[in-house]
């Protein structure tokens, strides 16, 4: 048995103003090295659960409760300047709308080596080579030109790629990414998903949420199916997708079925 | 792109052409005879014939349309005629006066641009905290009160009250410093709320919860990243101010005595006085039409991602 990384216990999650319940009772475990997947269909919460999880929420606009475990530290209990210690260093995050989620008016290259420069001891110049061999290993080949452009210069997909780019580069312990694949076609989500495999093979931990049963099923490991704002369902990929147990995971994977095939 | 710039140029001139001709009418509507004017100031009372006499010797008994050729027509020689007010080439009274006027307008430029900046800035930081309370009240006051009474207020607050400055114009910066304040202190109240509004709106965006999730702390965020980004509405409202400045300088030098241009103008509003005003009228446009196109440069530095949004529209 190897160490649990991650361990997110009785997370809810309800808006304060007007009270309204959004998440109730999320259990998550993750080891290292392994990989667990979010799937539910679109308000089901599985981004507000990641938020929760990468202290995004407002806590001013959302109640949070539950105890979020990452390597022994509690991350709801963080102070602003203790995050620097873990996102973006032990936890990387991959959003999911690569087209907004980088400063509009700076330089790919200047951005992604101001981002590795907070937590890593390097200079301008070795952060930079340091990102431009990740962007290499995320299968980008124009490493240059992608450095000196800006966000609206490229495409979604090879926005998404650069993102992917940063959670290599970072090291992370745990990579938490966000529907990676919603903006990219068939071939280059294929290669996020490699991308992805590529980094647990390193060691480090995924946390990916996805409506997509195909992402799911090539990553694998742990599936934890959600339903408004619960969990509905949970176990080996296989075992879930092949042979569901809840009424919604079936009702979920014959809505595929049925689709426009 | 080229095509862009060539098209905002002939709009420049177009509209300069009109702000000439429109100074030009509205002075010679105006109810005040200039050749009135001069014969009072020899202490005279004027009657027909000799009103008829300087009208002549003024070249005022020619049709409008006639005086106006001569006036621009003089403007592109470098030319800008005699002034009634001063009897002094414009020109001349314009080297003269314009310097004070430039000082006062440039001082408080740098304060808008330092204080709009600082305060947006712990405004948006701060947002709906006591800080943020206070700077709203004093802005809202900032905004509704009329600037000579500011003036005023200054006056007697730091030059009788609490002796600091003196109720003369004193030489150098020195004297210029509650002048200026009193002019850029209702801008730097609007600019704040603009530039905090900006900001809060970049502060909900993507990119801000990514750097979040990269380490970055909201601090740092709001420094490197969301300032820059909400720049561009503030740079434009604040060039839009530069004519403000230039036409409101002429309320704050009545105020404070000083002898800037704004003065000189409302002097040769009293006396009808086309050539100078039109001039006047004429260098203010341009520098706030240059302004305009300034900020317009500038913002597509800052961010040239807007540049597409702009060429479609």
């Amino acid at each position: 048995m190897s160490k649990k990384l991650l361990q997110v216990e009785q997370l809810s999650i309800a808006l304060k103003n007007p009270h309204q319940q959004l998440i109730r009772d999320i259990n998550i475990s993750l080891e290292e090295a392994s990989a667990a997947i979010l799937l539910g269909q679109s308000g089901s919460g599985k981004t507000m659960t990641c938020r929760a999880i990468l202290g995004l929420l407002n806590r001013n606009t959302f109640q949070v409760d539950g105890n979020i475990q990452f390597d022994g530290v509690s991350l709801l209990q963080l102070k602003e300047k203790e995050r620097t210690l873990y996102y973006g260093s032990k936890i990387a995050f991959v959003p999911q709308n690569p087209m907004t989620s980088l400063d509009p008016s700076r330089k790919i290259g200047v951005q992604m080596a101001g981002f590795l420069k907070l937590h890593q001891d390097l200079k301008g110049k070795d952060a930079l080579s340091l990102y431009e061999q990740a962007l290499s290993r995320a299968g980008l080949t124009d490493t240059k030109r992608i450095l000196g452009s800006r966000p609206y210069q490229l495409s979604g997909g090879m926005l998404q790629r650069c993102l992917i780019a940063l959670a290599i580069a970072g090291k992370a312990k745990l990579v938490i990414a966000d529907e990676p694949t919603t903006a990219l076609d068939a071939i280059h989500r294929d290669k996020a998903v490699e991308q992805f495999l590529h980094l647990q093979e390193q060691g480090c931990a995924l946390l990916i949420v996805t409506h997509d049963f195909d992402v799911a099923r090539h990553i694998g490991g742990h599936v934890l199916i959600m339903k408004e704002g619960r969990m509905v369902e949970q176990g080996r990929a296989k075992e879930v997708l092949q042979n569901p147990q809840a009424a919604y995971t079936r009702e979920l994977i014959e809505a595929i079925h049925l689709g426009w095939r | 792109m080229k095509s862009y710039w060539i098209k905002r140029i002939v709009r420049l001139l177009i509209l300069l052409l009109g702000v000439s001709v429109l100074c030009f009418v509205l002075t010679a509507l105006s109810s005040t005879d200039p050749a009135v004017y001069i014969i009072r100031r020899g202490n005279l009372s004027p009657t027909p014939e000799m009103i008829a006499q300087v009208r002549t010797e003024l070249g005022l008994d020619q049709p409008l349309p006639v005086r106006y050729f001569n006036w621009i027509g003089g403007i592109f020689h470098g030319d800008f005629g005699e002034s009634v007010f001063s009897t002094n080439e414009v020109a001349e009274d314009l080297a003269r006066y314009f310097p004070q006027t430039l000082q006062l307008v440039v001082l408080s430029l740098a304060e808008i641009i330092v204080f709009s900046i600082l305060l947006g800035v712990l405004c948006a930081a701060k947002k709906n905290k006591l800080t943020d309370h206070i700077m709203r009240i004093i802005s809202l006051f900032g905004i509704c009160i009329p600037p000579f009474w500011l003036g005023f207020l200054l006056l007697l607050g730091f030059a009788v009250e609490i002796p600091i400055f003196s109720v003369t114009p004193a030489p150098g910066i020195v004297g210029l410093i509650l002048p200026s304040i009193t002019l850029s202190f209702p801008v730097i109240c609007s600019t704040v709320r603009v530039f905090r509004a900006s900001l809060l709106e970049e502060m909900h965006r993507d990119y801000v919860s990514y750097a979040r999730a990269n380490g970055m702390t909201v601090n740092r965020i709001l420094w490197t990243k969301a300032l820059r980004n909400a720049l561009p509405p503030v740079i434009t409202l604040f060039c839009q101010y530069v004519s403000y400045l230039i036409a409101g300088s002429a309320v704050v030098e009545k105020v404070f005595s000083i002898k800037g241009v704004g003065n000189y103008l409302m002097n040769c509003i009293m006396a009808a006085d086309a050539n100078a005003i039109g001039a006047c009228m004429l260098i203010i446009a341009t520098l706030y039409l240059l302004a305009e196109l300034f900020g317009e440069i500038l913002n597509r530095l800052l961010c040239p991602w807007r540049k597409e949004e702009s060429d479609v529209a």
